[in-house]
């Protein structure tokens, strides 16, 4: 006696031809009216859509012309004056806090200042940053505030960088 | 001397020359599976006058996103999961309109559609029943009986488990069944 369970987890592989029956389960099936209209249904389950009609090459042709073009560049946000503005105002009074922290200690600390990260910056082109950090030059406290008119080329080497560092979040 | 027949290249070597740069490999792999992936999308309610583009896109996201594939599974599995999520992707855009590729005489309306059908005839009744289907179901009983392929494959198309698509495929046979006697 043939389990029908058996037979039906089958049927795709034979339809397929990947599976024979053996002359008792054709016998069976052939007897059998639940695994008689089974086998039918995955029959015409894999002639489903037969008349389906696709240009193989042109399909090839046309993915391979789209894989040559480069990758599409994610569009920049657009990043509005106003951001700009509030970025550059942190940045000038973190360059003030680099000359003012420089300028009042006896001792150079190893404490770096606290800095905010601006990452809004980062959206900016490096033209872009080089204009802000022009105007962070023209736009750092002078004698007015106490502290003696400073310029970009003041700052030492590491002083610079965690500048850098901070404007570039 | 008699020439010593030469087996085709398989996917994973296919796959592994595309990544080094072979085109004929990647068009070969196209060759391959895009008439089985244009009859699923079919079945599965794709609009004829949208396959081209469904079977390229699908192709060129797998090829796109290779660099990133582990692995596990087969090409193909890979490559229809790519292809039913673009679907599904259509589907939401449509607000769930699947396609019947029947003309209308086709379409039988006897009391007894499995009475003495030809296996054509009841392709047409199991479009009908296909739609009737959870979608689970229906994309499982696909996989399985349109494209052979084995549980694993299925799960690994559909982002299922072996059993579960076990099961799915056994409830749809079950519904089917039911539908066309």
């Amino acid at each position: 006696m043939i389990p029908c369970d058996a037979l039906a987890d089958r049927l795709p592989d034979v339809v397929h031809g990947r599976a024979t029956w053996t002359d008792d389960e054709a016998r069976h099936i052939a007897g059998c009216d639940g695994c008689a209209a089974e086998w039918r249904l995955v029959r015409a389950g894999s002639i489903i859509g037969r008349g389906t009609v696709l240009d193989h090459d042109a399909v090839a042709t046309a993915v391979l012309a789209r894989l040559r073009r480069p990758e599409a560049v994610p569009v920049r946000p657009h990043v509005p004056w106003s951001t700009v503005a509030l970025g550059l105002a942190a940045a000038a009074s973190i360059a003030f806090a680099v000359v003012w922290s420089r300028d009042n200690a006896s001792v150079p600390s190893p404490a770096a200042p606290v800095v905010a990260l601006l990452p809004e910056l980062n959206a900016l082109t490096e033209g872009e940053l080089e204009q802000v950090l022009g105007l962070i030059e023209a736009s750092v406290p002078g004698e007015a505030a106490g502290v003696r008119p400073a310029q970009m080329s003041d700052l030492t080497d590491d002083e610079l960088e965690r500048l850098l560092r901070s404007v570039e979040g | 001397m008699a020439a010593v027949p030469i087996d085709p290249p398989s996917d994973p070597e296919l796959v592994a020359a595309w990544l080094a740069g072979d085109e004929r490999a990647a068009a070969q792999l196209v060759r391959r599976h895009a008439e089985a992936l244009g009859r699923y999308l079919v079945a599965s309610g794709a609009a004829s006058a949208d396959l081209d583009d469904l079977v390229q896109d699908a192709f060129f996201k797998a090829f796109r996103a290779l660099g990133g594939w582990r692995g596990d599974g087969t090409f193909r599995g890979w490559l229809f999961r790519i292809a039913v999520n673009l679907l599904k992707d259509g589907f939401r855009r449509d607000k769930g309109r699947i396609v019947l590729a029947i003309d209308d005489h086709d379409a039988t309306d006897s009391a007894d559609p499995a009475g003495d059908l030809s296996a054509s005839e009841t392709e047409q009744q199991l479009q009908l029943g296909l739609t009737r289907l959870a979608h689970l179901q229906r994309e499982v009983f696909l996989l399985r009986a349109q494209q052979g392929m084995g549980y694993s494959e299925i799960a690994t198309s559909l982002g299922t488990t072996t059993g579960a698509a076990r099961v799915h495929y056994h409830n749809a046979v079950k519904r089917l069944k039911e539908w066309l006697e």
